[in-house]
């Protein structure tokens, strides 16, 4: 019998009364200084085009968005300082092709930020300093929508996030652990520690290091390595040694013989008859780069301090390069997702204008439905096959695997009074919003050229 | 604490303001501008992991905890506003990232964790100094309690549980320890005379069904000397019902009753105990959820006693107990022994001489021989145990042991730390096809431990 939402409900009031603990001082302390932070807006767009989804048809569909949060920092030592943020999101599921386009709307809390920072120095242009809890990381400043290998998306099957002004590349968390940051003149590194909260298997812990240095004040050079669940949880969850307990990797149903993609954690080789299992973990590299002409020729005034800009970025996902590897996510150079931007000039009529084109050629479907969980799913780290919507049918290799590795994004962003910021994007790129009410997706809605969509948002904020 | 310039000083007028409509009734006349408001701030991360749990490996294979891993995440602000010299209000909002338990590997493709929100406090509070040394203080609202400071697991007999079933509850740092969020609904009239102290608490039923129930609570304590501290207490659990036939159902339940996960029990007892006699013959015994608790604790400072001082740290060497009554009347079959009603608990304050501030170890007993799964009071409201068809040896759990730590640094910095078999209640797996509020520590040879990082200001 499936339990009732009741019974669910009351299962997260348990565990919450289990995980509430106390930190709220009796006594006031001697915090130097608090300010407040806030942040409100209102999101609209548009799906133009969405031509080969597999589940549902999403063209002409509306996406609208609201929400707010409320951030309090304290800075209670000259070392020592404290950041809370709530928030509130109300968002919804796209509508399909429903006659009527009803959908319901979703209100959903958050914690836009909730980390300390102690520094253990800070003299001249030298920082140390420690953050821990949740909070917003961004390694590279200059992305609007596309790039941000290094720390989001899992690594097998290498599927990419982007979207418009997502999480990762707004101020609000997406990151719980621990920063440990570095400045020494012109260079700077961060070794992070994250604890994933977003993808399956939750809460392994993956280790990684940024550096950024700056040979001169026109050029940004940077790079990464991420070890992606290298401390695992539960191994046995992460990285499988065994035929996964379901049954699906002995049996994996269908007519012999059976296609590897039946299956959850094994790749079969049916000519040498080698069994390979295949884990969530793996190695992430990256570098990047931006360059800022400006500086060549004095900074003219005419120009915004984003204007002529250019940026890129460059990833590897997945060192792993088995004939097994090889044969599920191709070789290395389809396993590359490599980004460029440029600021077009917007003479201070925009902050920004910034046009992003990707190269992504993974051969396999844009689609993190195997990473979903649930009764009826077995969270995989196979991609999806690209014949239709069931992860487990037959691999057809001809099918829609070129099509959407070029991406592009126009984006474009307007600060007014210093408080209130106008926004938008047309872009393709990798927008997943959910898929609709009777049939949730984790499938990139654009996967041919001619697909697009836009948004667009107003936001006031302090 | 400094009051915020510029923006942020927007943000506390609309503050003050909200403080204000709180306290509309008996302010209507206040200025904002006049309200002292202090914020408070906190955010952790919390992990750890059940290294066994033996009852659940017998059970379907969904439902096995051993091993698995338990995670969570959260923040929350907190306002606190002195309106006047007599009166104080509270407000504060959080949110929580939790996941249900994985359970078995076999399950654990339902796993998934969401965000919930809560309330710190939600509060009223007028405070009127009698002379120098007394005060007369009322409390209103939404609040978090805590009678007994000591403890950091067990006990807590009197304001936290059920009566029939007389469950306890325990864990790692929950809100009924430490007073982060809200445990009470209602009101609070405290007195304090020199070392003497009373409370009367007016509780509405949020946690356990049948909700919206009113307890009316007195718990007293006296500082007889600088090292030795007595307390008590008497709690009329639910003693004004919201609706008496749910709390105090006779036999007008079946109508009512959801199988849910009982299907391994006596299923005829739905609200009422069938005990047989000697002569054969069935007596229906009808009850109520409803009962009284009693309280009695003590503390003793031997470290005051014995004028220990440095190296010795503030904590060190406090002995702390208590003991509670928990339902004064017998039902036959499941009720029929007080003593089996009366858990007690011990705690002494290890020696940690500066590096920690609270090592303690508690014990416990509770010689309770009704199966420790709730399941029936948590879906069907009802008083009577669930009592599972295998059969279990119910003396297995009488003894409860803890071993806790925690540390502040730096003044606003806390790690925290816990060993224990306890009476962790942990939500059935998603994978598994009933709730479950079966406690997961149920032999000598159950454990797991949990460790905390914290900031708060």
């Amino acid at each position: 019998m499936k339990p009732s939402f009741f019974h669910r409900t009351r299962s997260v009031a348990r565990l919450m009364m289990f995980a509430l603990g106390a930190f709220m001082p009796a006594t006031a302390l001697d915090v130097q200084d608090i300010t407040f932070n806030g942040l409100g807006w209102v999101q609209y767009g548009y799906v133009v085009q969405s031509t080969d989804t597999a589940k549902n048809n999403y063209n002409g569909n509306s996406v609208q968005t609201t929400g707010a949060q409320i951030s309090l920092r304290a800075k209670i030592s000259e070392k020592f300082q404290g950041a809370v943020g709530l928030g509130a999101l109300e968002n919804h599921l796209l509508a399909g092709q429903s006659a009527r386009g009803i959908v319901p709307l979703t209100v959903t809390p958050y914690i836009a930020e909730a980390n300390f920072t102690y520094s253990f120095w800070n003299e001249g242009a030298s920082l140390l300093t420690l953050r821990g809890g949740l909070f917003p990381y961004d390694y590279n400043p200059d992305v609007r929508n596309l790039g941000l290998y290094l720390l989001r998306g899992p690594v097998h099957p290498g599927i990419l996030l982007s979207g418009f002004e997502t999480k990762a590349v707004l101020p609000i968390a997406n990151t719980l652990g621990f920063q440990l940051h570095h400045e020494m003149g012109n260079f700077q590194q961060d070794f992070i520690l994250n604890s994933e909260t977003d993808l399956y298997p939750f809460y392994d812990i993956s280790p990684a290091y940024v550096a950024n240095y700056r040979p001169m004040p026109a050029l940004r050079l940077g790079a990464g390595v991420n070890l992606y669940r290298f401390i695992p949880i539960e191994s046995k969850l992460t990285s499988p040694e065994y035929f996964s307990p379901n049954g699906r990797d002995q049996d994996p149903g269908g007519t012999p013989p059976y296609h590897p993609y039946r299956r959850a954690y094994t790749y079969v080789d049916t000519v040498a008859h080698d069994t390979t299992f295949i884990s969530f973990a793996g190695i992430k590299l990256m570098a990047n780069a931006s360059f800022d002409p400006k500086p060549l020729f004095g900074n003219p005034r005419v120009l915004g301090a984003e204007d002529l800009k250019i940026y890129g970025e460059v990833a590897l996902l997945g060192l792993e390069n088995d004939k097994a590897y090889k044969d599920i996510y191709g070789d290395y150079l389809h396993r590359m997702p490599v980004m460029m931007g440029f600021n077009i000039p917007a003479f201070h009529f925009l902050d920004n204008l910034s046009l992003e084109m990707e190269w992504y050629g993974a051969k396999f479907r844009d689609d993190l439905w195997r990473y979903q969980t649930g009764r009826s799913f077995y969270p995989s780290p196979l991609p999806v096959s690209n014949s239709s919507y069931d992860p487990v049918s037959v691999f057809d290799p001809e099918k829609n695997v070129k099509r959407d590795n070029w991406k592009w994004s126009l984006y474009g962003a307007k600060t007014i009074q210093r408080h209130f910021k106008i926004s938008f994007q047309l872009a393709n790129d990798h927008f997943r919003p959910g898929g609709v009410v009777a049939s949730p997706s984790q499938e990139s809605i654009l996967s041919t050229p001619t697909d697009w969509y836009w948004m667009t948002k107003i936001a006031y904020f302090f | 604490m400094r009051r915020a310039s510029g923006y942020s000083s927007n943000m506390h007028r609309l503050i003050g303001w909200l403080l204000a409509i709180l306290l509309a009734v008996p302010f209507h006349g206040a200025a904002t501008e006049s309200i002292t408001i202090q914020y408070h701030g906190a955010g952790w991360i919390q992990f750890g992991r059940i290294e066994h749990s033996t009852d659940t490996v017998s059970g379907p294979a969904e439902y096995n905890l051993n091993k698995n891993w338990i995670q969570n995440t959260g923040g929350q602000i907190t306002a606190v506003g002195k309106v006047s010299e007599n009166w104080e209000g509270g407000l504060g909002l959080g949110a929580i990232q939790v996941s249900n338990p994985r359970g078995s590997l076999v399950g654990a493709h339902t796993w998934s964790n969401t965000w919930n929100p809560f309330v710190t406090e939600a509060r009223l509070t007028y405070s009127q100094p009698i002379g120098a040394k007394n005060k007369l203080q009322l409390t209103f609202g939404t609040f978090p309690y805590v009678y007994n400071a000591d403890v950091k697991n067990f006990g807590l007999y009197l304001t936290r549980g059920q009566v029939y079933p007389g469950t306890l509850f325990s864990g790692f740092e929950t809100k009924h320890v430490q007073p982060t969020a809200a445990t009470q609904v209602g009101g609070l009239a405290r007195i304090q005379l020199g070392g003497f102290q009373n409370d009367v608490l007016l509780n509405s039923e949020t946690e356990t069904k049948p909700y919206f129930d009113i307890s009316v609570a007195d718990i007293a304590s006296y500082q007889i000397t600088p090292w030795l501290q007595v307390g008590g207490g008497v709690n009329f659990y639910r003693l004004l019902p919201q609706n008496p036939d749910v709390t105090s159902p006779e036999k007008n339940c079946a109508g009512e009753w959801s199988e849910n996960n009982l299907s391994d029990g006596d299923e005829q007892e739905h609200c009422y105990i069938l005990d047989t006699l000697a002569n054969s013959t069935v007596d229906t015994v009808t009850g109520s959820m409803s009962g009284t608790k009693l309280m009695g604790r003590f503390r003793i400072d031997f470290r005051t006693l014995l004028g220990l001082s440095a190296p010795f740290g503030k904590q060190d060497l406090i002995v702390y107990g208590e003991a509670a009554i928990v339902g004064l009347t017998d039902y036959p079959k499941y009720y029929d022994d007080v003593w089996q009603r009366a858990p007690i608990m011990v705690g002494v304050n290890l020696p940690a001489f500066g590096y920690l501030d609270k090592f303690c170890v508690e014990v416990e007993y509770y010689g309770s021989k009704n199966y420790p799964d709730y399941v029936k009071a948590e879906t069907n409201a009802s008083w009577v145990p669930r009592v599972p068809g295998s059969g279990v040896n119910n003396s297995r759990n009488d003894w409860k042991w803890s071993l806790y730590a925690s540390r502040v640094l730096m003044g606003h910095l806390r790690l925290a730390g816990q060993v224990a078999n306890d009476h962790l209640v942990i939500p059935a797996p998603p994978a598994a096809s009933d709730p479950d509020w079966a406690e997961a520590l149920t032999t000598p040879k159950d454990w797991y431990w949990m460790l905390k990082l914290a900031y708060f200001f």
